[in-house]
């Protein structure tokens, strides 16, 4: 078997590069996608959208219906794994439940869980399999999660100049959630961020985009053409689609955040989003 | 708003999808009514953007309002337009036939069930109607991303099975995008209507002339088969398909094969042109040879099959091989049987699998356990045989139709392996299903049947018999068997329309000078 | 012998996103265990990126971003925007489809402790 896949593979990618004579060098710029489609994202990009970040005029409004797809798949992702992973009836994951006595550091088992206020009880919920970080890694983490946050919001807002928009934003800011849970414990990153309000935030941020999209109707314009808009704006039609491009990447973070963020719950606590790293 | 409709036969639903997500926390006893409505406002939106493109001609739709090839566009030939109305049927059928089913198969998740189900429906749609290859390959994954989810549920080998589902199926999405790549690097071009013309500008004299662009083509046909489960790349198909619970294959079963065939017909007529796709004799042997092989083999691994849908599944195999089939014998006979093949065959796979859910539900799935099928589920079993007779063959059928169709172009082509491939393949359903109707008319039920062996002889001295089954014991619900009823008169509706179907939507789209 | 060689001087980087392709095939064909599929998976979907994204490349030209000394006058002096762009939806679609992958992966593993698919497929077999 395992010969016969590497006869396969080895053939196949002969095959594959017998294909290449035709293509061009690394870098030619007389190739064909640098002189067919290229210079008028290039040259229309600035006057036609004002966004002087090519890339983000391409994805965000070119070819902003791909982009829409692409939001929609992250959140597919994101309902996929809840409707694989999420154990919606308690059995048999966690049977034991730990509770740490705080000032004397004895710990519980009980066979049920109890509730406890986290503020006002003398006992915290500690994981079967995982123990928490210690207080430097925990506090230097925490730390820094506020200016992960500022940097992400930056990276969204400043799509349109710099690299960066809603899908690096997005991943940032999830990023944030993720070192809370790496470093405290993932019921903090339940209370911060619930799962209720992780789905819906990411159906909002796929909405938001679609919405935006069919909003055009109403105005004249085709779905996702943000120019139809310039009169709502009171705006140029560049700076009008420049502003819809700047909503839709908005939406884009917000489900790329919700998504991530349910998708690590899920995985890390095998769908009973309890405990785990 | 007119001009609007091509995106207002998706937009629907995309939000459906949204809404009960969020109504899973606000509205949930609403949510069903909430996704059947934006199925049914989606098939609406087809049928009239159908109604529209057959008596005003093609349109072609700017999304972002930006011209085709530097933004993406929608074109609506009277292929898709009947196309899209073909699919979200399908999927309107499928949702109002399987209420019950989805509530019991998937308890406390239905309504991430139904967005993951219209999503789906809105990735298969937006894959027959973009005019733009790399939106193809976004649209295909969205359509493949909520299949593996909805098929991980059901038997115990389900999550394997979809698991293997998903290697390959990325695996072949993998490959089409390969081959845009290859597009784009010798074009420059993205839009399916410039990559033509750029190709026929580069290769006057045929794909033959450009190694790149044949690797191209070449690349594309071989992720469109994973894709499709054409027979070396088949193993994931009846696995992926036979475990699940019923409502996820009855979706997807009908719907990505025959996608994906749609995207082949597109990809010879869009794309390359048919005298462009054919121009190399290697690989359209090659392609007859394969398609005739699955449909062989299709046929003769349904015969060994105890279960019903497993059987279904096998028999999509040799569908398969039809379809292809008929793409590369390289006339205009052939090419017009595929098409009307991907039509006819959507209804009938949809037809018998919503059968083979009613019966697994009534009786189960075996073969062992369908004795007495006729009186026990009489209106399915009728159905059961209305799609039967469509897959086997019988004249006012639309299968009858397809297979006409694919034989004349075998013939006219001279490929006589495929042609005997095609009438070995109708034979054998016509075993197949006579073995069904045979337990289903004289076979004792499984519960009877203790008493049946021994009831038997006693029955003819005229005591201790059991009595007869009483008719309608074990038969569905009238909302499960009004949409399947409405599919199963489809097939001869279809049938009888035959003539305008090729007249009104085969014939404007392929180039008049096809032989 | 001099034109061969120039000849894969202009092409390596292909014939090395090839060799990556096959790698990941390998490892999707030839790997029992899931995990490893996935890896396989994600290897060759990487190599049709880096495919992409050499075709954006441009000699002597900067990154997509409007540079104002520059203008928009001469497009060779940008790279394409567009191989980018579509890349970025590419990468996007496969870590969607890893984490689903990786969901079902942890289900199989939860249901038959293993992710061996010979060792699964034994078990499925003997019940």
């Amino acid at each position: 078997m395992k010969r016969l896949a590497l006869f396969t593979v080895i053939l196949a990618g002969v095959l594959f590069a017998a294909t290449a004579s035709e293509f061009p060098r690394l870098g030619d710029p007389d190739s064909a996608p640098s002189r067919h489609l290229s210079p008028a994202y290039i040259q229309g990009s600035l006057p036609q959208t004002h966004t002087p970040n090519f890339v983000t005029a391409v994805l965000g409004d070119y070819r902003g219906f791909d982009t829409m797809f692409e939001t929609a798949v992250v959140f597919l992702a994101g309902m996929s794994c809840f409707f694989i992973l999420r154990a919606l009836r308690r059995r048999g994951l966690t049977e034991v439940y730990y509770y740490r006595h705080k000032p004397t550091g004895v710990v519980l088992a009980m066979l049920a869980p109890r509730r406890i206020s986290p503020r006002t009880s003398c006992f915290e919920r500690i994981d079967a399999d995982w123990t928490p970080q210690d207080m430097v890694v925990e506090t230097m983490c925490l730390f820094m999660v506020p200016f992960i946050q500022v940097f992400a919001l930056y990276v969204i807002a400043h799509g349109h100049y710099s690299p960066g928009g809603g899908f690096q934003g997005g991943v940032l800011l999830a990023a944030s959630f993720i070192l809370v849970g790496l470093s405290r414990d993932l019921r903090t990153v339940e209370s911060l961020l619930t799962e209720k309000t992780a789905i819906l935030t990411a159906a909002a941020g796929v909405c938001l985009y679609a919405g935006t999209g069919l909003l055009a109707l109403f105005f004249g314009g085709n779905f996702l053409d943000y120019g139809a808009y310039a009169s709502f704006f009171g705006a140029a039609v560049p700076a009008a689609r420049s502003m819809g491009i700047l909503i839709v990447e908005i939406g884009v973070a917000l489900t790329v955040m919700a998504t991530l963020v349910t998708i690590y719950k899920l995985v890390s606590s095998r769908g009973t989003v309890e405990e785990g790293l | 708003m007119t001009g609007q409709l091509p995106i207002l036969t998706i937009a629907p639903l995309l939000f459906g999808a949204f809404a009960v997500t969020a109504g899973r926390f606000l509205f949930r006893r609403a949510n069903y009514a909430v996704a059947s409505l934006a199925l049914a406002a989606s098939f609406a939106a087809s049928v009239l953007l159908a109604i529209q493109i057959l008596t005003h001609g093609p349109a072609i739709y700017f999304v972002g309002g930006w011209p085709p090839p530097v933004g993406i566009s929608y074109v609506a030939d009277p292929l898709s337009a009947l196309m899209l109305a073909f699919v979200s049927g399908a999927a309107l059928c499928t949702f109002l036939a399987s209420k019950s089913e989805i509530e019991t198969s998937y308890p406390l998740k239905n309504s991430a069930f139904y967005a993951l189900f219209l999503l789906a429906v809105a990735g298969h749609m937006g894959i027959v109607v973009t005019g733009d290859a790399f939106n193809l390959y976004v649209l295909i994954e969205v359509a493949a991303l909520s299949g593996y989810a909805i098929l991980a549920q059901g038997r115990e080998r389900a999550m394997l099975s979809s698991l293997n589902y998903l290697f390959v199926g990325s695996l072949g999405a993998s490959l089409y995008l390969l081959g845009v790549g290859y597009l784009y690097i010798m074009t420059g071009s993205l839009n399916m209507a410039d990559l033509s013309a750029i190709i026929g500008r580069l290769t006057p004299d045929g794909l033959s002339g450009s190694t790149a662009l044949a690797a191209a083509w070449g690349v594309i046909l071989a992720g469109l088969f994973v894709k499709m489960g054409l027979f070396p790349f088949h193993s994931w198909l009846p696995a992926a398909y036979s475990f699940s619970a019923a409502p996820a294959a009855a979706l997807v079963a009908p719907l990505t094969t025959k996608v994906m065939a749609y995207v082949l017909v597109r990809m010879i007529l869009s794309v390359f042109t048919p005298d462009a796709a054919w121009g190399v004799p290697a690989i359209n042997t090659l392609i007859l040879v394969l398609a005739t092989a699955a449909i062989l083999y299709g046929s003769f691994c349904a015969l060994a099959q105890r279960s019903l849908r497993k059987m279904l599944c096998f028999i999509l195999l040799s569908e398969v091989g039809y379809m292809v089939g008929g793409a590369f014998l390289g006339n205009r006979a052939g090419l017009t049987g595929t098409i009307y093949h991907i039509f006819a065959d959507l209804l009938m796979t949809l037809c018998l699998f919503l059968v083979a859910a009613n019966i697994e539900r009534g009786t189960g799935g075996r073969f062992s356990d369908m004795g007495g099928l006729f009186r026990r589920m009489p209106v399915t079993a009728a159905a059961l045989v209305l799609g039967a007779a469509s897959m086997i063959g019988v004249p006012p059928f639309c299968g009858f139709f397809s297979k006409w169709y694919l034989l004349s172009g075998a013939i006219a082509a001279e490929s006589y392996a495929f042609a005997g491939a095609l009438v070995i393949s109708s034979l054998v359903n016509a075993v197949l299903f006579f073995r069904i109707f045979e337990i289903g008319f004289f076979g004792a039920p499984p519960d009877h049947t203790g008493q049946a062996d021994q009831a038997e002889p006693a029955g003819e001295s005229g005591h201790g018999h059991p009595g007869p089954i009483p008719f309608f014991r074990d038969e569905m619900p009238p909302a499960r068997l009004a949409p399947l009823c409405l599919v199963a008169a489809s097939l001869v509706v279809m049938g009888l329309l035959t003539g305008q179907i090729v007249r009104l939507v085969v014939d404007p789209i392929l180039p008049p000078g096809l032989g | 012998m001099h034109e061969l060689l120039a000849e894969f001087g202009n092409k390596f980087h292909y014939y090395g996103y090839f060799a990556i392709m096959m790698i990941g095939l390998y490892a999707m064909i030839a790997k029992t265990n899931l995990l490893k599929k996935c890896i396989g998976l994600g290897i060759f979907q990487t190599a049709i990126m880096l495919f992409y994204v050499s075709i954006g490349a441009k000699e002597g030209a900067g990154i997509p971003i409007l540079d104002p000394a520059v203008g928009t006058a001469d497009p060779a002096a940008y790279a394409n925007p567009l191989p980018h762009v579509l890349m970025l939806t590419a990468i996007v679609v496969s870590v969607a489809t890893l984490g689903v992958a990786l969901a079902l992966v942890q289900n199989i593993h939860r249901d038959h402790g293993t992710l061996e698919e010979d060792e699964i497929l034994q078990r499925l077999r003997g019940k």
